[in-house]
């Protein structure tokens, strides 16, 4: 875990140093003169040599010390805390979503793969994996938010604030982001069940006389959630993705927002502990599937080895 | 297979048996996307020869909706939604394919490389390719897009960028599993040399998955690119894409409800083929699944 | 819509002889009813009001100048002179009077009594001389530097602050309408922690998503307006804001685009342009390749369809322009704007007459501004047609700031702040600068820009000023690397609950006498 951090980190730090533009020249603004912006750059200490401003971050970094923002004097862990809780909902409200429209409709694709319903299931899973989130969120908002009016089309009230609101303020958010990963879900699932039920084992019980509702549920079922679990996993990477543009359509003020402008401004600090944080988290969570997967599954383990 | 800005999901040997078991359509269903999407790009690569000029400006005839001059209506500009939707396509596509293609001529024979034989090199490219994988590709995405500027090419380079890890490994995990097999030894003991080993006998064996996820990242890629124009780092104008038009009209949605209509409509089917054809791919290419 | 807020002469004898004639601490209309139902009614302020904006928001440090923050800045500052739209004429604020030495070459402030900081603390001379201080080193001040070039310095003398000019310039005076006064003590945190003397005092701030200001009880100014907080919400995405107004979220949008204007009206709302400081301008950067030739320089500065991009980027809210003043300016000359009037055959002959053959030029814009896409693509279309291939370059915000201020660029599309206050304000805009500041022209200007606009700066009397200006009109004409293209309308709107909303001359909003029903 620590290589791909410290790669990471290499490489966010090589991105925004080839990046053209830093944050002097947002600070400075179009009434500043270039002189103006080299002054500010020193009293930034963007002047000195790039491995020298490397070590230096990584140090501090690496004893809990994620700097200032240049462009708003806050400190970084500051600002990753305001707007944690926000983004934190839209994921676990997301995987709400994901799982509450996914596993039913996995369920019913697989007990009822021949028939029409199957095959509309299959087909809801398809487009909703093709249609661009932003596209979804928009329409959502339009159609369901401004037009209808019962959803709040945009914003975020905190929880402390008012709870009602913040959880009718998120409907739609997480809706635009889980119904891509319900179709993952539901894919997944379905084929997991079917291919279960083709199992030797599966077999053996129901010639053993075991009621196929029994063994659905206690074997075939427990099975193909663990894939399911482990795809889930994966989808963790294309989340904060899916993040930056939920929450720039909704106005929502989390992390993926705090992303997007971070780089407009070439707000480094902010960018690189960001960067550093999502590849943690995606590490931990490609670790704990890995080892559920692994544990699940002896003949993978021994694959990876290789 | 994404709806998100990117992170290709098979990306790992782990889990691939189960991309396998997932793809259960019928053939049928997966010639007749296959076949809806040759139709689209036949559109897109001769339709603009009936069409009027993309950039032809007219401010006074702007955002209006379908009619007999304007099939498809007319942009903010007054220009013809119908030509700029073709034209816009052809850019589209391109980056879809161009950038799978790149990521995957880069790609694959790193991955084949790293997997026949362990040495630096190979440690290396497995630890950049964990790098890039970890890595929030829609970060990614948006980094080497700005470096690289607008553009047809630079979008493909950017997107190309994001996309090779993914054959890296699928490319080393085909060559992993073949390598232990009994012709590869023999052909060793025939004296022929490593190259000639990994691209006459090792590739062709290892194709397969490749084609699927080569129709995986150019769905991706095209999906992508939408969402890079959406946040402002598309082409460069008057040239149009799918995605630079899907921006544009969101800012319009009240004034011109139809305007991205089209553009969405053809971008989901192009997704959704690619996605469903996927499993057709192999079948093309790899004649032993065919027997 | 509202239309420009220009009075049909600009009195500068105001202020220029009878400086002991401006009006001072004499409470206005508005200020006398609020004075009255207030203590008919004993009602205390109470609403909230909810004003949607645009996030270029980065410090509320008093010396930074950013459009976007200006409206926020302007509930938590006072500036030392204020200069409404209308009547165009400066009025006393935080100093409440002043008076020229006979050669314009020092302005002494004499500064209102009894106001107070947010802390407590008291507004004196020597407070307002040490924003002097900070603000005119490069090192603190920011953005001031640059605007207040001529100040060689200033100093307290009792209740009274003494400026004293590097050369006579009476523009200095409108210039203090942009500087703000802090709090010494704030200096050091006034980022993100900022106290100054305005009617509402810094609360809050949540950055890229809200800050909120509260009435300061201990204003300077009896006010109208009944707001007891004001929550300023930010939006990444302009149409986010719009759909925000629409749902009913905010109560103000401000920086909107003239494309909602209608879907605004529909819903009830009050919306109008208030953008009347800035115009859009093509830099053509004369040092570099094609565009060295000035006959190629000025086909293009005919070639543009002013009407067409006003119309198309501007729902024809704005006018066009080729000069860096409004029509209404007794500095504007119609028979040197005429010059560039759209013309594309004349312009096709100046481009055979430069002897370029397949002329070409790249023009890098900000893909963040619609505007600046649309108008692109027209020019493009144009310059097409007599035979110059322009080609666009979009670059993000950062990238083109930092191109527009080292001149890296062939040519360049950006916003200018005009010379609505005093015309020198035009020079302060990158592509227009002198030497030493100079961004296109690096080493040396023309001769006779620099002569033209020196002796310009020099002058006093009204009608001699404004003439001098015409003769720095037709330089700029004459050698076409700077070419204005319209004012750029910017839309405002409030819902119809909301009264009182102002601007004063640079197009900040004045938020205290705000009426929320």
């Amino acid at each position: 875990m620590v290589p791909v951090l410290l790669g990471s980190a290499i490489l966010i730090f090589f991105l925004l140093f080839v990046l053209p533009g830093d944050p002097a020249v947002f600070i400075a603004g179009g009434r500043g003169t270039e002189a103006q912006v080299e002054l500010i750059r020193r009293s930034l200490g963007l002047d000195r040599p790039v491995p020298v401003q490397f070590v230096d971050w990584l140090w501090r970094t690496a004893h809990g010390d994620f700097g200032t923002s240049y462009i708003n004097g806050f400190s970084v862990k500051v600002l990753l805390l305001q707007r944690l809780p926000v983004t934190a909902e839209l994921a676990l409200g997301a995987i709400v979503v994901a799982t509450a429209i996914g596993l039913p409709a996995g369920l019913a694709g697989a007990l009822w793969s021949e028939g029409p319903i199957g095959r509309l299931i299959d087909l809801f899973n398809a487009v909703a994996i093709a249609v661009p989130v932003f596209w979804l969120g928009i329409l959502f908002q339009i159609y369901i938010g401004l037009q209808l009016g019962i959803l709040p089309a945009l914003g975020y009230v905190a929880f402390t604030d008012d709870p009602v609101e913040n959880l009718r303020s998120m409907v739609l958010p997480s809706l635009t982001l889980g119904l891509g990963i319900a179709a993952v879900i539901a894919r997944f699932l379905k084929a997991g069940i079917l291919e279960g039920l083709r199992q030797n084992y599966v077999v053996t019980a129901r010639a053993k006389g075991l009621s196929r509702r029994r063994v659905l549920f206690k074997h075939v079922l427990r099975n193909a959630l663990m894939s399911v679990v482990t795809v889930t996993g994966l989808q963790f990477g294309g989340l904060l993705g899916g993040a930056v543009l939920t929450e720039s359509v909704f106005n929502l003020p989390g992390l993926g927002n705090l992303m997007w402008i971070s780089i407009q401004r070439r707000d480094y600090f902010v960018i690189q502990a960001l960067t550093l944080l999502t590849v943690a988290v995606f590490l931990l969570v490609n670790l704990a599937t890995d080892l559920t997967y692994g544990f699940i599954d002896p003949r993978i383990r021994t694959q990876e080895e290789q | 297979m994404a709806s998100t800005l990117g992170a290709p999901l098979e990306d790992d040997i782990v889990v691939a048996p189960i991309i396998a078991r997932s793809r259960s359509l019928p053939p049928i269903v997966a010639l007749t996307a296959a076949c809806s999407l040759l139709a689209i790009i036949a559109l897109t690569v001769f339709g603009p020869i009936f069409a009027a000029a993309p950039d032809a400006i007219h401010v006074g005839s702007r955002l209006q909706g379908p009619s007999s001059t304007y099939w498809l209506g007319t942009d903010e500009l007054g220009r013809d939604l119908l030509s700029r939707l073709l034209y816009g396509g052809r850019v589209s596509l391109i980056v879809g394919f161009a950038s799978t293609a790149l990521a995957a001529i880069v790609g694959v024979p790193a991955g084949l490389l790293a997997g026949y034989r362990k040495g630096v090199f190979a440690s290396l490219v497995l630890r950049v390719t964990d790098v890039l994988l970890a890595f929030p590709s829609v970060l990614l995405a948006m980094l080497t897009a700005t470096f690289f500027g607008a553009g047809v090419l630079n979008l493909s380079l950017a997107i190309a960028v994001v996309n090779v890890a993914v054959f890296v490994r699928l490319a080393r995990a085909g060559t992993l599993s073949q390598k232990g097999l009994e012709y590869v030894d023999a052909a060793r003991s025939l004296g022929c040399s490593d190259l000639y080993i990994i691209f006459r006998s090792i590739l062709p064996n290892t194709v397969s998955p490749l084609t699927t996820q080569a129709a995986l990242s150019t769905a991706n890629a095209i999906v992508l690119e939408a969402g890079l124009s959406f946040l402002g780092l598309g082409v460069h104008p008057p040239t149009s894409s799918w995605g630079v038009m899907l921006q544009v009209a969101k800012s319009y949605l009240y004034q011109d409800p139809w305007y991205g209509l089209a553009p969405g409509l053809l971008l989901v089917a192009v997704v959704l083929s690619l996605n469903a054809s996927a499993d057709a791919f192999p079948l093309i290419f790899d004649w032993r699944l065919r027997a | 819509m509202r239309t420009r807020p220009f009075t049909s002469e600009m009195t500068r004898r105001a202020f220029l002889g009878r400086s002991s004639l401006v009006v001072v601490g004499a409470l206005s209309l508005p200020e006398i009813i609020a004075a009255c139902s207030q203590a008919a009614t004993g009602t205390s302020p109470s609403a909230t009001l909810t004003i949607g904006t645009l996030p270029e928001f980065d410090s509320l440090d008093a010396d930074h100048l950013s459009s976007t923050e200006d409206g926020v800045m302007s509930t938590i500052y006072d500036a030392l002179i204020d200069m409404p739209q209308k009547p165009l004429e400066p009025r006393g604020w935080l100093a409440q009077s002043w008076d020229w030495t006979p050669d314009y070459t020092q302005l002494t402030l004499h500064l209102r009594q009894g106001v107070k900081f947010h802390d407590g603390s008291a507004l004196t001379a020597d407070a307002v001389a040490q924003n002097f201080t900070r603000g005119l080193n490069q090192q603190t001040g920011d953005s001031i530097p640059g605007t207040l070039g001529s100040v060689q310095s200033a100093a307290a003398s009792g209740n009274d602050v003494v400026l004293t000019l590097k050369q006579p310039d009476v523009d200095v005076l409108y210039r203090l309408s942009w500087f703000r006064v802090m709090a010494p003590a704030s200096f050091s945190t006034a980022k993100n922690n900022p106290i100054g003397t305005g009617p509402f005092k810094f609360v809050e701030w949540v950055p890229g998503d809200h800050l909120t200001v509260q009435r300061f009880d201990g204003y300077w100014k009896q006010t109208a307006g009944n707001v007891k907080q004001i929550v300023f919400k930010f939006f990444s995405d302009a149409d986010a804001l719009v759909n925000s107004a629409i749902g009913g979220q905010i109560d103000v949008l401000l920086f909107g685009n003239p494309k909602d204007a209608d879907q605004l009206r529909s819903k009830g709302w009050t919306v109008y342009n208030r953008g009347v400081s800035d115009y859009m301008v093509l830099y053509l950067n004369a040092t570099k390749s094609a565009l060295q030739n000035l006959d190629l320089r000025q086909a293009v500065a005919r070639a543009i369809d002013r009407d067409t991009i006003v119309k198309s980027a501007y729902y024809g809210l704005s006018t066009a322009t080729t000069l860096p003043v409004p029509a209404q300016s007794p500095a504007y000359d119609q028979s040197i704007a005429s010059d560039w009037n759209f013309d594309l055959s004349g312009a096709k002959q100046l481009v055979q007459s430069s002897g370029v053959s397949n002329p070409s030029f790249t023009v890098v814009i900000d893909s963040s501004f619609p505007d600046q896409v649309q108008a692109a693509q027209i020019i493009q279309q144009s310059l097409q047609q007599i035979g110059v291939t322009m080609t666009i370059k979009p670059v993000d915000s950062n990238t083109h700031t930092s191109l527009g201020l080292s001149g890296d660029y062939e040519a360049l599309m950006w916003y200018a702040s005009g010379g609505i206050a005093d015309p020198a304000d035009f020079e302060d805009n990158s592509g227009y600068r002198l030497p030493p500041r100079g961004v296109i022209w690096k080493n040396n200007a023309p001769a006779d820009y620099v002569s033209s606009y020196t002796t310009a700066l020099g002058t006093n009397d009204p009608a001699q000023r404004s003439s001098a200006f015409k003769a720095v009109w037709k330089v700029l004409h004459k050698y076409a690397w700077a070419i204005p293209i319209a004012w750029r309308a910017q839309l405002d709107a409030q819902k119809s609950t909301v009264t009182g909303v102002a601007y004063d001359v640079n197009d900040r909003l004045q938020p205290q006498d705000i009426v929320k029903s």
